[in-house]
Parts: structure tokens; C-alpha cells; sequence
């Protein structure tokens, strides 16, 4: 067994799934194989890098000019750092950017696996969260597994404010890269967008499909929503399964950060992974000009993947709150499912009762 | 096809993987076996399971290039590809380049005082230039009385085995935390 790298297999709420952590000092937090109710969802999910731009000019060293940018997570740029992960009982504090003591020496120190209780306001989840020191700032990685089939991928920001420039306002910009196998039926899936344009019914909302790879944008103004939609597996009475994504965000994007999502194609689990983006200036561009590429079956399908960007504007409250430390803010999407199942009766999926693996996890 | 991986399986895979990137790279090469890992890859049918594969990572450090050698469970190679991207760097080379960057006068000096510690941070562009090379930016930083102050930023490259630039921080302002 090695000290990371290996695949940890835990079950709850409908869902088993597999979580890794590549390296002690890398990309952060991978899911792998996840399943409901005994059908494949997602092959991997991942969260690997962050583009964090600062306000300028600014009064610090840190960030850098000429970007002023940081690529945190895998491929490093603009001076940058990777995801350290930390022990999950590590505090919440900038002390672990000097102090490595509380380094996990092995992935199941740094993972919990939580099962949680449905209570009268949420369904059960399986939650699997670990936390990365990234220079003063610590990030926790965690993904939401519903009992009503959807997926809540979420990052915390924490730490300590940059202490080089405490004042500066900035921004987080996360990057998730979904793969998603609805039914296991791949290469079978083709991505629409939604856009409410108008309260006519019939006629004021509609599904556009996507024709070609590449980048796509958000707008409130017409509930702007994606999905990942099966062309074979369908539904006792006859229709396409699929995985929303609704991403809303809570800033906008910027010449760093220049989509909400990408419509890309699989093109293997060591590639396209994150690596090389952020060369060109700090910026997420080569996700469209390198990544995006090509056209897409709107028939047959296509093993599509999914990138995700969640920005979080931070304007710190260094003489307050945040003086001394980051209290966690969480940013999120959410994928959810439909025309998977009728839920007849929410007590039998709530009520179950999934045993975690017994041992070595670090699981709660 | 997907359980964790064992020592015994790890050290055979190095064996083999090492042998096949040495008839290559040649006996006099200079490189380092960096990461050794499970390959995940998706099959090519949906009724098929992944295969079980390992990839051993070398940093060939006179090729200027990183290489992954993919290996079965029984030691055999399978096929060999050089990464379009660098790797991160192993624990080995971090230790390497913090050794290099004391062997520079400039950076002892600053390196040796009392309470400063080294954040391991990406070069800038402009520091890195054309030449593909394993790098690291190691940045200096004094903590005081829970000030922290900048002193400076060290590029070295691990590939050279040099200080590839230097940038003492001046006038830095430390702030109060």
C-alpha cells in the first residue's frame, strides 16, 4: 500500500465511489467510479487548479507582476503552489504554510468519509472532504453525494489573508473536471444547454444542443443551466437520462477567468488534466484554444468531460474578521440527475443503512 | 485491477521500468526515478474493466525531458511516452534544489538568518526562459514577531543544477498578523 496514490472505496446514501489523492503535494482530491443505486454516474471528478488574480496595483511582492495571478494546484504558474494536503484535524490557520507537523503522512490522514443522517431538511449524503495547504491559504476540497442522486463538488477557502498585501481584494476562480458515464454508456453523451427566455408556455424554455467543443457562459437572466445527456440509456417511460449542472456563481468572469464551462471530450485520465493551462499569462485560455477542440457527434454521442470554473470574488475584512485567520467559504455547483428514477417513497433510500469499510480510512 | 499498490509490485516495476529507460536515455544518463503510481485508464469497451497498469516516471535530466513508463502487473513494459508537461517534483528534488540554492552566496546569506523559512513557489515565465528544465521558485520569507517580511524570490533548476535567477525584495512592507 503506498502513502498515496491508491484508490479508497466507501459507500452511503445510494452511492459508492472511490476517492485518491495522487500525491501528498499535488493536485488535491480525485473521486472515482461513483455509482447510484448500482448505476455508474461519474467516472472521476476532480478540482486540480485555482487562478487566483489580485487587484493592482497592489502593495505586496505577492502576487507577482507582471500578472499579478497565482495558478495554485497542478502545473504551477505565476508563483504559485501546490495542494500540501494537511492532516484533517489540522486547524484552520495560516500557521501550516511555515509549519509542516501537521502534513498528512498518508492519504487516510487527510480524508474524512462521512455519512450523513437525513434529517426533516436534507436528504442522507456520503461526504468526502480533505484540506490542502496552498501557501497561507488552505483550501478544503469536498463532494456532496445526495441521496436524491445529486452532486454537490464544492471548495472552502481558509488560511490567513496574504500577508504581503492583507488589504487586496481578489479572486478565486476553481476549476472542477467532470467526467461523467451516465449508465456506464459511453462514448454515448451529448451536452445541451437550457435558457428561460420568456414566461410563453409552451415555448419560453428550451434545450439547445451543443454542436461543437468549447467554452460556454453563464447568465442568470435566462437560469442558464448545462446537461449531460445519455443517448441510449433511458427511463421506464422512455426518456434520456441525464446530469444537470447548475453553476451559480458569485462573481464574474475576467481575462483570467474567462468561462463557466467546457465542453470537452475524453481523451485519456493522464492528459488534458489541467497541466499547461495558465501558460499564456495566468489565464484559462488554453482551455478553450487547446482543450475544446472539435466537433461532437449529436447523434451517436460522445465521451464527453466537463470543466466547471466557480468564481468567488474576496474582499478580506483584514481588520476584522479575518485578521487573523480565513473562517471557510464554501463556493459550489451542483449536478443533478434526471429522468434517472421515480422517487416513490423517500424512506427506503433515507433510511438505508450503508456501513463504511471497516478500518485505515480515517473515516468518521 | 484496482487495489492498492504493493511494495513488491512497486519494486519490480521500477526494475524493469528502469532497465527500458536506461537502453534508451543511455548508461550515462543523468536522471532521477521521480513517481511511481497506479495508471488508471479508461477501457476501450464499456463491458470491459480498466486494466491494471503502472506508470514509473523518470526525470531525464540530460535528455531535458520526463518520461512515464508504463509497466503491467507482472513487470512487463507495455510502452513508453514522453510527458508534454512537467511533472511535479518529488520530495528528492525539492530537498536538491533547496541544497543547490545554499550553495549560492547570495542566497545563504538571507537563507541562514534566524526565523526565516522557504515557500516552495512556480518560477515566473520570464525566470524559466526556452530551455525545458525541472524548476522550483524558492521564496525567502522572515517571520518576526508575527510580521512576515519578503527578503526574496530564488529560481533554481534542478535539470542545470543552478541558481537560474535571484530577486532580493525590496522595501517590502510587513504587515501585522
Amino acid at each position: 500500500m503506498s502513502s498515496f496514490g491508491d484508490l479508497h472505496w466507501v459507500s452511503g446514501a445510494g452511492w459508492s465511489l472511490a476517492w485518491r489523492i495522487q500525491k501528498q503535494t499535488g493536485s488535491g482530491l480525485e473521486i472515482w467510479f461513483a455509482d447510484f443505486m448500482g448505476k455508474r454516474v461519474m467516472w472521476r471528478g476532480s478540482a486540480p487548479f485555482a487562478i487566483v488574480p489580485y487587484h493592482r496595483p497592489h502593495a505586496g511582492s505577492e502576487p507577482p507582476a507582471p500578472e499579478n495571478c497565482y495558478k495554485d494546484g497542478l502545473d504551477t504558474q505565476g508563483g504559485g503552489a501546490e495542494f500540501r494536503a494537511l492532516k484533517h484535524f489540522a486547524s484552520n490557520s495560516g500557521q501550516w504554510w511555515t509549519d509542516t507537523t501537521m502534513d498528512a503522512g498518508v492519504d487516510t490522514e487527510a480524508v474524512v468519509a462521512e455519512n450523513g443522517s437525513a434529517d426533516d431538511f436534507n436528504p442522507a449524503a456520503l461526504v468526502i472532504s480533505a484540506k490542502f495547504q496552498c501557501g497561507w491559504y488552505q483550501y478544503v476540497h469536498r463532494w456532496e453525494f445526495a441521496a436524491d442522486g445529486s452532486i454537490h463538488p464544492k471548495v472552502a477557502m481558509g488560511g490567513q489573508l496574504n500577508p504581503f498585501t492583507p488589504s487586496t481584494a481578489h479572486l478565486h476562480n476553481f476549476y472542477f473536471r467532470i467526467d461523467l458515464d451516465i449508465a456506464g454508456q459511453f462514448p454515448n453523451d451529448v451536452v445541451e444547454v437550457f435558457d428561460h427566455n420568456s414566461l410563453n408556455d409552451p415555448g419560453g424554455d428550451g434545450w439547445k444542443l451543443v454542436k461543437q467543443q468549447g467554452k460556454l457562459l453563464a447568465d442568470p437572466q435566462t437560469a442558464r443551466k448545462w446537461r449531460v445527456r445519455n443517448t441510449i440509456s433511458k427511463n421506464a417511460i422512455g426518456e434520456f437520462r441525464s446530469y444537470e449542472f447548475e453553476v451559480p456563481q458569485e462573481s464574474g468572469r475576467d481575462q483570467y477567468s474567462t468561462g463557466d464551462v467546457w465542453v470537452t471530450v475524453y481523451r485519456g485520465d493522464s492528459v488534458q488534466q489541467g497541466e499547461g493551462v495558465g501558460a499564456s499569462g495566468c489565464s484559462d485560455i488554453e482551455l478553450e484554444k487547446v482543450y475544446a477542440i472539435g466537433p461532437l457527434d449529436t447523434t451517436k454521442g460522445n465521451d464527453i468531460v466537463v470543466w466547471v470554473a466557480v468564481h468567488s470574488h474576496h474582499e478580506p475584512r483584514n481588520n476584522s474578521e479575518e485578521a487573523i485567520f480565513l473562517p471557510y467559504h464554501y463556493a459550489e455547483f451542483s449536478m443533478r440527475p434526471r429522468s434517472f428514477e421515480i422517487f416513490k417513497d423517500l424512506g427506503p433510500i433515507e433510511s438505508q443503512v450503508i456501513e463504511l469499510p471497516k478500518g485505515k480510512h480515517g473515516h468518521r | 485491477m484496482l487495489g492498492p499498490l504493493s511494495k513488491t509490485e512497486e519494486r519490480r516495476a521500477v526494475k524493469f521500468a528502469t532497465m527500458h529507460f536506461l537502453k534508451q536515455a543511455g548508461d550515462n544518463a543523468r536522471y532521477r526515478m521521480i513517481d511511481v503510481s497506479l495508471r488508471i485508464e479508461k477501457p476501450q469497451g464499456m463491458k470491459q474493466i480498466p486494466s491494471r497498469k503502472l506508470q514509473v516516471v523518470f526525470a531525464d535530466y540530460s535528455g531535458r525531458r520526463s518520461i512515464a513508463v508504463l509497466v503491467d502487473d507482472k513487470g512487463k513494459v507495455l510502452h513508453d511516452e514522453v510527458l508534454s508537461y512537467e511533472p511535479s517534483l518529488s520530495e528528492e528534488e525539492r530537498a536538491e534544489a533547496r541544497e543547490i540554492a545554499l550553495g549560492d552566496e547570495r542566497v545563504a546569506l538571507i537563507a541562514k538568518r534566524r526565523n526565516v523559512f522557504v515557500s516552495e513557489v512556480s518560477p515566473l515565465t520570464h525566470d524559466t526562459g526556452p530551455k525545458a528544465a525541472r524548476m522550483i521558485g524558492l521564496r525567502y520569507v522572515l517571520l518576526q514577531k508575527k510580521q512576515y517580511t519578503h527578503l526574496a524570490t530564488a529560481v533554481i533548476s534542478i535539470t542545470d543544477q543552478e541558481v537560474v535567477s535571484f530577486e532580493k525584495s525590496e522595501g517590502e512592507q510587513p504587515n501585522q498578523h
